[in-house]
């Protein structure tokens, strides 16, 4: 069976005739019909054209907000860290002190009482213990994405 | 006492089917069940109980490889004995046949309960052997302590010099400029990876010193207690007591999903490749070729622009990991050089002296009138007490 190609194009141009004839409504040229696709068309147009006029500024708003986030969470961590060292600054200035005092009292032959101060200030000796110290971190982190635990 | 076939797969059914579900409190259930089964039908359907007793043993085995779950265990143990308790009670408000034994009943239920509190209890002890015997390392000697010396005094330095993810690379910045965004994302997912693995190493670095630091501790926890019966004898006997061994830091990071809407890209260039094909081939119109190729072009350029801001996004996400990253470098910095390393150090010294001065007041053969000299062991003792105490 042999057959000329049919033309697409004359297929719809046929189709229109007919249409034009039953509603007596005069039918749009092909290309022009497809109104979806232009609004889709047109509003992804403006839309990009939106997207690349506030690219800069876009770009600048959200580097500046991380930018504060990263400042504020430096500052967090040099708290918490200054506290720490302060924790053990404290400490061990406290236990020079107490130990020096301790040894002049033994130098002089008061053992109880040296016996008695030592005891008590033993226990007064406070280093900050590691899950505090992790407390601390979670919250100077908070936003970073990290987090530490004790195990 | 009656032993209906209702009984049987009321009981006995639920109890093989809860038995193959990996949920520990099922067990419960099958040992209800059975223990039910086996009382209202008697030798008759001792199958029954003997399946559950199966079925428990399978997952007996299987709960045995899990050594980490002692609290689930502990719960099932103690929910398997108040389950057998309630068992009579229970059958006694199903069935009053049962008032015809209820010594043998009894009797049978609490052979049950003293086999599971023995076996059970048995197999809990075993799981806390376990675990123990696998946490338990042996304690250095003071050799080993001091070979360690050197790498724990190298830990700051280590630390330092570990890298994390930085924004200002001029590579990275340089991708920004020609709006690259394949090449932004690689750079990207490498600093991402830097900041874990720098992370990691950074903890795993501060967890050995911790370590080597509870090492230094335990040793001279046995120093002390050698030292205590000769403080004794000057009436100045200090208990050893050590706390907090063992503690490390683990640390847990966001997972960023650094996801491109490749998928539409393809989409819209393949919906602009079959218009153009279509047309070519005579089924489509060349208008609508057109429109395609145009449509798929804006989304293409729509597409850059939300993943150029996308990936502004991550970087910043990224920088502030880092950021947190480096505090913690600095307060693991902070950790080792004040405190971990200064107390390993003063652990060391406190080995040599209490041992020494233990050596030279227990070898003295009178009883020792210089208070001085055991006051000097008892300060030493009280110095590693606080040391050993966190």
């Amino acid at each position: 069976m042999d057959s000329a190609p049919v033309e697409y194009s004359d297929i719809l141009d046929a189709a229109r005739r007919r249409g034009e004839a039953v509603t007596g409504y005069a039918a749009l040229p092909a290309g022009l019909d497809k109104f979806a696709t232009y609004a889709g068309l047109i509003s992804s147009a403006l839309e990009l054209a939106k997207l690349v006029a506030t690219e800069e500024r876009d770009l600048q708003a959200i580097g500046s907000h991380y930018d504060i986030e990263v400042r504020r969470i430096s500052a967090a961590f040099r708290e918490v860290e200054m506290a720490m060292l302060a924790g053990f600054e404290q400490d061990a200035s406290l236990r020079e002190r107490t130990f020096d005092a301790i040894n002049l009292l033994i130098e002089k032959g008061q053992f109880e009482i040296a016996s008695e101060f030592h005891r008590r200030l033993i226990d007064s000796f406070s280093r900050p213990p590691l899950e505090m110290l992790v407390e601390l971190r979670n919250q100077a982190g908070t936003g970073s994405g990290t987090r530490l635990r004790v195990l | 006492m009656t032993a209906p076939p209702v009984t049987m797969v009321v009981f006995g059914g639920p109890s093989l089917f809860f038995g193959r579900l990996d949920r520990s409190h099922f067990l419960l259930l099958v040992f209800v069940f059975g223990a039910v089964a086996y009382a209202t039908s008697a030798a008759g359907n001792f199958v029954i109980f003997l399946i559950c007793g199966l079925v428990q043993a399978y997952r007996g085995a299987r709960l045995e490889t899990r050594r980490g779950d002692l609290a689930s265990a502990r719960m099932m143990h103690a929910a398997l004995i108040c389950g057998c308790i309630g068992a009579p009670w229970l059958l006694s408000l199903r069935d009053p046949d049962l008032a015809e034994g209820p010594a043998q009943l009894v009797a049978v239920l609490m052979g049950l309960l003293l086999l599971l509190v023995l076996r059970g209890g048995l197999l809990i002890r075993v799981l806390d052997w376990a675990e123990r015997d696998l946490n338990k390392k042996p304690v250095p000697s003071i050799e080993e302590l001091q070979a360690q010396q050197e790498k724990l005094h190298a830990a700051p330095k280590q630390l330092r010099e570990l890298a994390t993810f930085d924004a200002s690379d001029p590579d990275l910045l340089d991708a920004w400029q020609r709006e690259d965004t394949a090449r932004i994302e690689t750079l990207l997912r490498s600093g991402d990876t830097i900041n874990r693995q720098t992370w990691a190493t950074a903890g795993t670095l501060l967890n050995d010193c911790l370590e080597a630091r509870d090492g230094a501790r335990q040793r001279l926890t046995i120093t002390m207690k050698e030292a205590e019966p000769v403080l004794r004898r000057f009436g100045l006997a200090d208990a050893a007591e050590a706390t907090a061994f063992g503690k490390k830091l683990a640390g847990d990071a966001k997972v960023l999903t650094i996801d491109a809407p490749w998928s539409q890209r393809v989409n819209y260039a393949g919906g602009a490749g079959q218009a153009i094909g279509r047309a070519a081939a005579g089924s489509g119109s060349w208008q609508g070729a057109i429109l395609a190729t145009i449509f798929a072009g804006v989304m293409l350029a729509i597409n850059h622009q939300k993943r150029l801001r996308q990936l502004k996004e991550i970087e910043g996400q990224v920088t502030a990991m880092a950021t947190a990253i480096r505090g913690d470098i600095q307060m693991f910095i902070g950790m080792t050089e004040e405190e971990v390393v200064p107390q390993y150090d003063q652990a060391l010294v406190l080995i040599d002296r209490l041992a020494r001065l233990t050596t030279q007041l227990r070898d003295a053969e009178t009883v020792p009138t210089d208070k001085k000299q055991g006051y000097e062991l008892f300060l030493a003792a009280g110095e590693a007490r606080k040391l050993i105490a966190e």
